[in-house]
């Protein structure tokens, strides 16, 4: 629904960042995983990080079309679907990163001559938003069993003033924020897969982000394996 | 009212989905707009000058069967629950609140139409509420009645080419009417929970929509990141990594009509042998211009490069590794691989 | 991610990206050439000397050096024996040559569903006995859905007594399979199944199963059994088993 309205000045910054700075700082926020709640796709995740919230859902390996076609592995897509509208520029360059991020990742190899494809349909933005992308993408593509070298994870970094530094900021953080960084780690080795980031900041301002990813990733791969106990529990 | 490709499957599916689609909209633009069940004179702001526009957005998740009803069933909850700005109008001055300032308002909804579908089989000997996707995969007709809990019918339409018995419909309508009344309940009921939630202040929204004790479902309380000697790291790794070299472009002519320029990577050019069978696809040009090529940058200073009647006469490589395969349509190592590469398109 | 032993693994749920470390007490009590037989099944791939989990899921053995990972998937999935298939990459779902395809009239008291099957796509091999639904026909060749990456297509010349002449009447849509390949007889749930009513079944390598009884109802009764089956624990299921034969 169109609201034409913007909202005046960020009257609150201030305070916002004040608080954070004393208490939660660098904190991840409540997040929750579904797995397989959808049956039509081979595997699907409800990422929730926070409010904001992406359905993923992953097909694959399927048929593929002959122009699309790859003989010696599997050729995979990523659909970025938004809340509101159609898929435009912003999505597309969301979907060309998350697919180079599971590329990455994915065993192509073993099956060749197929697509594997992921949806993402973004259900609520609330800051962090591609960050909750790759990690419902990487949770639909284990739910789908999709042979993968090793398993990713995303933390966005929002950094709003000097010597402060908020990991999974919500929307207001981020807007309030001078530089925000994605950063992509996967599991293997724990390095940087992928970087995405917006505005200005320094050489170590960039370590502390990757640092603080660093840190974070091994909370969320234990996230990861937590919920796939659980789903494995019942037998 | 859109389709996203989360619902389907197969490819034979994707077609028939856009189909499904275009059927849906149509339904639900006679469900909802054409019943009047909104108040449209009240979103009005200035008479022939400006008005609210509503549009709903529908997303398709998953497909198991009778879409019409959960669409229907959606669209409506969505448009009782939405709240649009407050406005004033003053002369010809529009003021729009920021949801800040005022208590955003919401549309006046008349009455609730809702579908309800039926799916016939064997020529109406059986009759079925609320097909699952596979009954509908093999049901003869299908009948959808759409009602608002006054028992008013609002859209009744008929599908699949089956002919209905008068009292058929007639029964369909009394089951509809009993269904509606059951959905319309449960809608409120939800809408109540949501305003109940927000006035208290508790959480609400998509972060609590999880099921909790779902097997499949885990959720997190926040985590503390421990970030104290990330700082310390960082000025670390700064202090240990080493200022860049510096690099001095020089442009280097390997042969008349060609430049490089930048250091970049190994030249890749030797082992085009690989790549070019992965271009296969791309590259059916049959003239394929032969291009011999050094095997490596150091041995090639001396080598010559033949471009045989080339048309592009100036071609500056700026990325030896990516332009080598744009630029030059097909530029193989050896006069032979070439061949050998042709043959295995076949 | 984490290296784990491969003997403390199993049992244990693995996520992509572990790396079970083949354990040396196996190593010792077997003599030196044996070493090489390890068998990787679904879900593992070599990893220098270890095996690197590509799939989530419980990790399985058996003896002797036979490992695969259990995984849930939906589709093409891992359950019964899973580990005897080899994971064959690239091959594809092409039953042409095979002249022992025979055609079956797919009528209304049939009925197919997928079942789980690690067999699925990766190892699909060329032999296998798969179960498949016409789709197309383009002159003298069918196409066949056989729930692979990719159609199969098969020569009308495949069936049984037909010449250039003498041409199969195959319908769209129809059933095709290889009756062979009924379940283990010792299987429980076919046996269970068997108690109930006398039906034909054909489960194919593809993960599809093929059910034929004397009623359209009988059949469907058949195959929602064998779907609750999945979720049921060997206890549960001859209780709903029980409960099913005594309402009969």
């Amino acid at each position: 629904m169109e609201v034409s309205s913007e909202s005046g000045p960020p009257t609150h910054g201030r305070c916002i960042v004040k608080r954070r700075m004393e208490a939660v700082e660098r904190s991840l926020r409540m997040s929750g995983c579904e797995l397989g709640l959808l049956s039509r796709p081979d595997g699907s995740a409800n990422f929730l990080q926070g409010a904001t919230s992406v359905l993923a859902g992953v097909y694959g390996p399927a048929e593929i079309k002959v122009s699309k076609e790859m003989h010696d592995k599997a050729t995979v897509e990523v659909m970025v679907r938004p809340k509101v509208g159609l898929p435009a520029i912003q999505e597309k360059s969301q979907e060309q990163l998350i697919r180079e991020t599971c590329e990455s990742v994915i065993n192509g190899t073993l099956h060749p001559r197929t697509s594997i494809t992921i949806v993402l349909q973004i259900i609520n933005d609330d800051g962090s938003l591609l960050s909750c992308c790759l990690n419902a993408a990487c949770m639909a593509l284990i739910d789908a069993g999709i042979p993968m070298r090793g398993l990713f994870c995303a933390v966005t970094c929002a950094l709003p003033v000097e010597d402060l530094l908020i990991v999974d900021p919500n929307l207001k953080e981020q807007k309030e924020s001078r530089a925000v960084l994605t950063i992509a780690m996967e599991s293997m080795e724990k390095k940087v897969l992928t970087v995405s980031s917006r505005g200005t900041y320094s050489a170590e301002e960039f370590q502390q982000c990757v640092g603080a990813a660093w840190v974070s990733a091994s909370d969320i791969f234990q996230f990861y394996k937590d919920s796939v106990k659980r789903k494995f529990s019942k037998s | 009212m859109r389709e996203t490709p989360l619902s389907n499957c197969e490819r034979a599916f994707l077609l028939q989905g856009i189909k499904l689609v275009v059927k849906l909209n149509r339904l639900l633009e006679r469900c909802l707009r054409n019943s009047k069940c909104i108040d449209t004179e009240s979103l009005c702001v200035q008479a022939g000058e400006k008005v609210w526009q509503i549009r709903v957005d529908l997303h398709l998740l998953n497909h198991e069967g009778n879409i019409i009803d959960a669409a229907s069933i959606a669209a409506i909850a969505a448009l009782c629950h939405f709240r649009r700005p407050d406005v004033s109008v003053q002369g010809d001055e529009v003021t729009v609140y920021p949801l800040e300032e005022r208590d955003p308002v919401p549309l006046n909804i008349h009455h609730m139409p809702i579908c309800v579908s039926f799916a016939f089989f064997q020529q109406g000997t059986y009759l079925l509420v609320d097909p699952s996707e596979r009954e509908e995969r093999v049901m003869d007709g299908l009948l959808v009645i759409a009602m608002n809990k006054h028992r008013e019918i609002c859209t009744i339409q008929s599908s699949g080419g089956i002919m209905l018995l008068k009292e058929q419909v007639l029964r369909c309508s009394k089951i509809a009417g009993v269904k509606v009344a059951e959905i319309t309940e449960l809608i409120q009921k939800a809408l109540e929970n949501d305003r109940n939630v927000r006035k208290q202040g508790g959480k609400f929204g998509f972060a609590e929509s999880l099921p909790d004790k779902k097997i499949t479902v885990l959720k997190m309380e926040k985590i503390l990141v421990d970030t104290k000697d990330v700082r310390e790291k960082a000025e670390e790794v700064i202090s240990k990594s080493e200022p860049p070299s510096d690099v001095v472009a020089k442009p280097v002519v390997w042969a008349a009509g060609t430049a490089q320029i930048g250091e970049g990577s190994a030249n890749a050019w030797g082992e085009l042998e690989e790549s070019e069978e992965e271009d296969d696809d791309d590259d059916d040009d049959e003239d394929v211009e032969t291009v011999q090529l050094p095997e490596t940058t150091k041995k090639s200073s001396k080598d010559v490069i033949m471009l045989s009647d080339s048309e592009e006469e100036e071609v500056i490589i700026l990325q030896p590794e990516e332009q080598s395969k744009a630029s030059l349509p097909a530029a193989v190592s050896k006069g032979s691989s070439s061949k050998k590469s042709k043959s295995r398109k076949k | 991610m984490d290296d784990t032993d491969s003997d403390d693994a199993v049992g244990e749920v693995v996520l992509p990206g572990d790396v079970l470390v083949l354990s040396s007490k196996a190593e010792d009590s077997l003599p030196s050439t044996s070493r090489a037989r390890v068998v990787c099944g679904p879900g593992l791939t070599p990893h220098g000397d270890n095996l690197l989990v590509i799939k989530c899921g419980v990790v399985k053995r058996r003896d002797p050096a036979t490992y695969w990972v259990d995984s849930q998937q939906k589709r093409r999935n891992t359950r019964c024996r899973a580990a005897e298939h080899k994971i064959t990459a690239g091959i594809l779902p092409g039953p042409t040559g095979t002249r022992r395809w025979r055609s079956t009239e797919g009528d209304r008291r049939t009925t197919t569903l997928e079942l789980e099957n690690d067999a699925g796509l990766c190892a699909m091999v060329k032999g296998d006995h798969v179960i498949g639904i016409v789709i197309g026909q383009f002159e003298d060749i069918f196409k066949v859905d056989v729930g692979g990456s990719d159609q199969a297509s098969l020569s009308f010349l495949a069936f049984e007594g037909a010449t250039k002449k003498n041409r199969p009447n195959v319908k769209v849509s129809l059933l095709l399979n290889l009756v062979a390949m009924i379940l283990t007889p010792q299987n429980d749930i076919v046996q269970e199944l068997m108690n109930l009513f006398p039906f034909e079944m054909v489960v194919g390598m593809n993960g599809r199963i093929w059910v034929k009884a004397q009623t359209m109802q009988q059949t469907l009764i058949v195959a929602s059994l064998l779907e609750a089956c999945e979720y049921l624990t060997a206890a549960q299921r001859k209780e709903t088993f029980a409960k099913f034969s005594d309402s009969m």
